[in-house]
């Protein structure tokens, strides 16, 4: 499945897959292998390694040795991969999950906003999909019935 | 075709519950050849390792390519919810359309394909919403631990374009009159 590109940073960058290239590598903890960035995007190599090479000329990427003959990729502009980081979001598991680990166990022991509820006026009625926050009860009961655990939740976000 | 022999075979040696999910939300999409979002309880459930855990895997989704999938892999049709017991899954079908900026949706490359999961901003502010409308006092809790584990990662202008969509924007203040951390965790 070909990774979908946000059109606006498809527009900046000149295509989809040159975006998602660089989303990729914004994204990654370690210099990434062509083959590994077409995995990540779903991108052709062959697409991938002509967009790499591209981008090197145009000095926003770099290419590095990965150890035994494997040629590696970076992001060479650290402003470049914070705005990709927060529009072209793309991982592969194995990586986010150390990262996601890394966060979890950060917001644990990260400060408890002391906010009084009572101070805030709710206006459940001008809130869009307001359907999505009610929880039906069938939902439960079908859990039930399957002998599965049902969410200790009557409200969520979707 | 995945067979439905694999389909568990795969949640069965998935490392983590979370795994299972992407796992499982990938091999829905790859199969269905529906574009699967992983919203709500599932999503935060990812997000923040569990820490709060959801009864069900809630996607957004083509329902009827979804469930002929849920169908041929053995699940039963609970009227909203597909389970299969012995595998432990319950699917809901939520919608077909996600309703923040599917474009910053966090998509993960597995083993099995890509799943794409809620953008985390979106789901901080529904908790945040849930709490100050329906005065949900566990959604403050997520939202919280959202904050604390995201903050950096977080797009401040979509942030407060969907903190006034969900009339969220007062409580969001609260929340961004603590110190920022200077160090933003390392990415993945």
């Amino acid at each position: 499945m070909k990774v979908v590109i946000d059109p606006g940073m498809a527009t900046l960058f000149g295509g989809e897959t040159r975006a998602a290239v660089l989303g990729a590598l914004a994204n990654s903890r370690t210099p990434l292998t062509a083959y590994r960035i077409g995995q990540l995007t779903g991108a052709q190599l062959s697409k991938v390694g002509q967009e790499l090479v591209r981008l090197e000329r145009a000095a926003l990427v770099a290419r590095a040795s990965g150890g035994r003959g494997r040629q590696v990729w970076v992001l060479t502009d650290r402003l470049l991969e914070g705005l990709l980081r927060r529009r072209v979001r793309i991982v592969l598991a194995d990586t986010w999950s150390a990262e996601v680990a890394e966060r979890a166990r950060r917001a644990r022991v990260g400060p408890r906003p002391q906010v009084d509820l009572s101070r805030f006026r709710p206006t459940p009625r001008l809130i869009p999909n307001r359907q999505e926050f009610v929880r039906s009860p069938d939902k439960d009961r079908a859990l039930v019935a399957a002998g599965l655990r049902p969410s200790r939740r009557s409200v969520r976000a979707r | 075709m995945t067979t439905t022999e694999e389909v568990g075979r795969i949640l069965t040696t998935a490392p983590t519950k979370h795994d299972r999910i992407l796992f499982f939300a990938a091999l829905l999409s790859r199969e269905s050849g529906s574009d699967v979002v992983v919203v709500g309880g599932s999503a935060i459930e990812v997000y923040t390792r569990g820490k709060y855990v959801s009864g069900d895997i809630d996607i957004r989704a083509e329902r009827g390519p979804v469930h002929r999938t849920l169908k041929r892999w053995g699940f039963q049709d609970r009227g909203r919810l597909w389970t299969r017991s012995d595998w432990g899954v319950a699917v809901d079908v939520v919608g077909d359309r996600y309703s923040g900026d599917l474009y910053r949706a966090t998509t993960v490359s597995t083993p099995y394909g890509h799943v794409r999961i809620a953008v985390v901003e979106d789901l901080f502010v529904k908790r945040l919403a849930a709490a100050k409308h329906w005065r949900v006092r566990d959604a403050l809790k997520e939202a919280t631990l959202l904050w604390n584990g995201y903050r950096d990662a977080m797009d401040d202008r979509y942030l407060a374009s969907k903190a006034q969509e969900y009339h969220v924007d007062d409580l969001l203040a609260e929340f961004q009159k603590q110190p920022r951390r200077s160090k933003s965790v390392s990415k993945a």
